[in-house]
């Protein structure tokens, strides 16, 4: 069997201990496995159409683009355990009087990169949806567009959201529950200062993605060789401790209804 | 399950995230808590709190407190299942790096580059004991020598002297060296013997000071260092393993050296190097007890060890054999012999001379007796140490 080339985004440089780590179990599992890092997810997703790699480590914006362009036909091979059932979240600081988003009419409101479905696209969308409140007419929107092209995977961008609203910059704030749990357990100055307002009903992240035509045999060893990876296995664990999972999961397809809605509206396939 | 842990009206960030995950810390994998809760956004915080720490939640019981049951993969201790362990181990895993014996570890550690990592070779029953009675004692090169009783001694006594503190001081820097280079490769969890040997090698940096000091405290000068010395010196840094390094320093090095030292305290010219000789015959002793019990434990749990332990002191005799050149006893530092025979002689006069040369004589003679009786009881049998004793380099350690 040729090679399965898999793409990646090299958000962080632990990006490269990662994917030599997942290497050398499929070279464990006897799979020839390749991997190639690209600088953004736009170029990622070209890089699947333009047939240089097989699969490509998508966000879930990435996915549902991946997703469109194929009318439907992308396969999922698998994502991480903690990507199925996340939220997203407003935080106001603490001692705020704000106890719904409907009150954030005339509020300025924090949000991450713009291309982040966690810290960006989807709170936007709640907002809308369950707020009844309308960017720039009915809140003013204050965004940290750092690290544009990497879909808010550095998460730079909600330390500026939580930062932000302790500092009173801004009313409340956009992040992701991960993150959330991840400073809170940390002590982060930032965080101590806030409380949480509302969380988002769930959606799911990240997720492995080919095109239609990607050889049955290679979908297989592609998965035969990821879910044979062990958390308790210390040559195994530290990979996936970097990357954030403790297992990974079979595609749960259920979890991206809200978010296709909202890039749909906000135009993210027109782009 | 334990009644309902209380969380009160905390949110995340008031200390519901902190009392959560104290509370998993304290369960084992697959075990549940219950939480009680009145917070209003107690069921979402949790809920997120469980999935990115690997929690499973299972909702409300009809009490209405929240359940958790623990997952298996916490990022701070997870995975970890605590080895409490009072004794050093049997075998200790080079993952749990510095983590002190008997903490939790978390599993999935990087190796850490300790290869002493087994009971037998890496640890000695008595090192407790010895590491007590090592700190207990401390004495200090400043306050307990009598410096102030120091007079100006005939030239050929000091000359001696300071021949002889020169030999000391190569022999203590050897003896801080080699345990120096097998202490970072024996693993953390036998603990009492790192401890020993940086408190042995704390002992050596006191005793270097002062035989310096006291080569020239009385307006002498430090003595002559032969290249035999130093190639003896050096074959002990060869051994790779503790057990080995042990064997040759402190089993036949140091305990000779107790016979030199008690010899120099016998026939000192001055109250300093009396005083100083005791005092670090006393440490030598606790080394080479050290010694005695490391190898003891080896050659009992593995008897075939003996073999090798042997090989690595005939090797070492050989080599020095061979690199002694110029004709002589291979190894010896005549300066030295001659040095002790002027101090046992109390000086150069023709009359007695002969007395302190047969002095030394009788040195030698204890020496390998002693060493025959230390050999013996690591475990030896008696052809051994008689032939060990005999191939041990004749320069006084």
């Amino acid at each position: 069997m040729a090679p399965i080339w898999l793409g990646a985004v090299a958000y962080d440089p632990k990006a490269v201990t990662i994917w030599e780590a997942i290497r050398e179990v499929f070279r464990e599992q006897r799979v020839p496995f390749e991997y190639a890092l690209l600088s953004s997810y736009e170029t990622l997703v070209e890089a699947l159409f333009a047939g240089r790699i097989d699969v490509a480590w998508a966000t879930p914006t990435a996915y549902l683009q991946v997703a469109r362009r194929c009318g439907g036909e992308a396969q999922a091979l698998g994502m991480r355990d903690v990507d199925v059932g996340m939220h997203c979240q407003f935080v106001v600081k603490r001692g705020s009087p704000l106890s719904s988003l409907g009150e954030l009419r005339g509020k300025t409101v924090a949000f991450g990169s713009r291309d982040s479905a966690q810290a960006a696209i989807l709170p936007r969308h709640w907002l809308e949806a369950q707020g009844g409140l309308v960017a720039d007419k009915d809140y003013r929107p204050l965004r940290f567009d750092i690290d544009v092209g990497k879909h808010g995977d550095t998460g730079t961008s909600e330390l500026n959201v939580l930062h932000a609203v302790a500092s009173g910059e801004a009313d409340a704030g956009a992040l992701c529950d991960a993150t959330w749990v991840r400073v809170v357990a940390e002590g982060l100055a930032d965080a101590s200062a806030c409380r949480l307002l509302w969380t988002s009903p769930p959606f799911n992240h990240c997720m492995f993605v080919a095109l239609p035509g990607l050889p049955a045999e290679k979908g297989m060893a592609f998965r035969d060789a990821l879910f044979s990876m062990d958390f308790n296995r210390p040559e195994h664990r530290r990979a996936m401790e970097l990357e954030g999972l403790r297992r990974w999961l079979p595609p749960h397809l259920d979890g991206y209804g809200d978010l296709r809605m909202a890039m749909e509206r906000q135009g993210y396939f027109e782009r | 399950m334990a009644s309902p842990v209380d969380a009160g009206e905390l949110g995340s960030t008031d200390g519901l995230y902190l009392l959560l995950e104290q509370e998993m810390l304290a369960l084992e994998p697959g075990t549940r808590a219950s939480i009680a809760s009145r917070a209003p956004r107690a069921a979402e915080e949790i809920a997120s709190f469980c999935r990115v720490q690997g929690h499973r939640f299972l909702g409300r019981d009809p009490d209405g407190n929240f359940v958790i049951e623990r997952g298996d993969g916490l990022p701070v201790a997870g995975g970890a299942r605590p080895e409490r362990l009072a004794a050093a181990p049997l075998r200790a895993d080079p993952r749990s790096g510095f983590a002190p014996r008997g903490a939790a570890v978390e599993a999935g550690g990087e190796p850490f580059p300790f290869d002493e990592c087994e009971r037998p070779g890496a640890w000695a029953d008595e090192a407790p004991e010895l590491y007590r009675q090592a700190t207990a004692g401390v004495w200090s090169v400043e306050r307990d020598l009598p410096w102030g009783e120091l007079r100006p001694l005939a030239p050929p006594l000091e000359r001696a002297v300071g021949q002889v503190m020169t030999f000391l001081a190569e022999n203590e820097l050897s003896a801080l060296y080699v345990p120096a280079g097998h202490l970072a490769r024996v693993h953390p969890h036998y603990t009492e013997v790192v401890l020993f040997l940086a408190a042995q090698m704390s002992d050596e940096a006191r005793h270097i000071q002062a035989f310096t000091r006291r080569a020239e405290a009385a307006g002498g000068t430090l003595g002559y260092s032969t290249a035999a010395s130093q190639s003896s010196l050096k074959s002990l840094m060869d051994p790779p393993d503790l057990a080995g390094g042990t064997f040759l320093l402190s089993v036949l090095g140091e305990g000779t050296f107790l016979d030199l030292l008690k010899f120099i305290e016998e026939h000192a010219p001055d109250p300093v190097t009396a005083a100083l000789a005791q005092r670090a015959r006393q440490d030598e002793t606790r080394h080479v007890r050290f010694g005695l019990s490391l190898v003891r434990g080896l050659l009992q749990e593995r008897p075939e060890e003996a073999q090798r332990l042997s090989r690595l002191a005939a090797a070492r005799a050989e080599k020095l054999a061979s690199a002694g050149g110029g004709g002589g006893i291979a190894g010896a530092n005549r300066y030295v012999y001659q040095s002790l025979c002027v101090l046992a002689a109390g000086g150069l006069e023709p009359a007695r001379l002969p007395q302190g040369i047969a002095k030394v004589q009788g040195l030698q003679d204890a020496m390998h007796r002693h060493r025959v009786q230390r050999l013996l009881a690591c475990g030896f049998d008696a052809h051994d140490a008689e032939s060990l004793s005999s191939g041990h380099t004749p320069n006084f350690m």
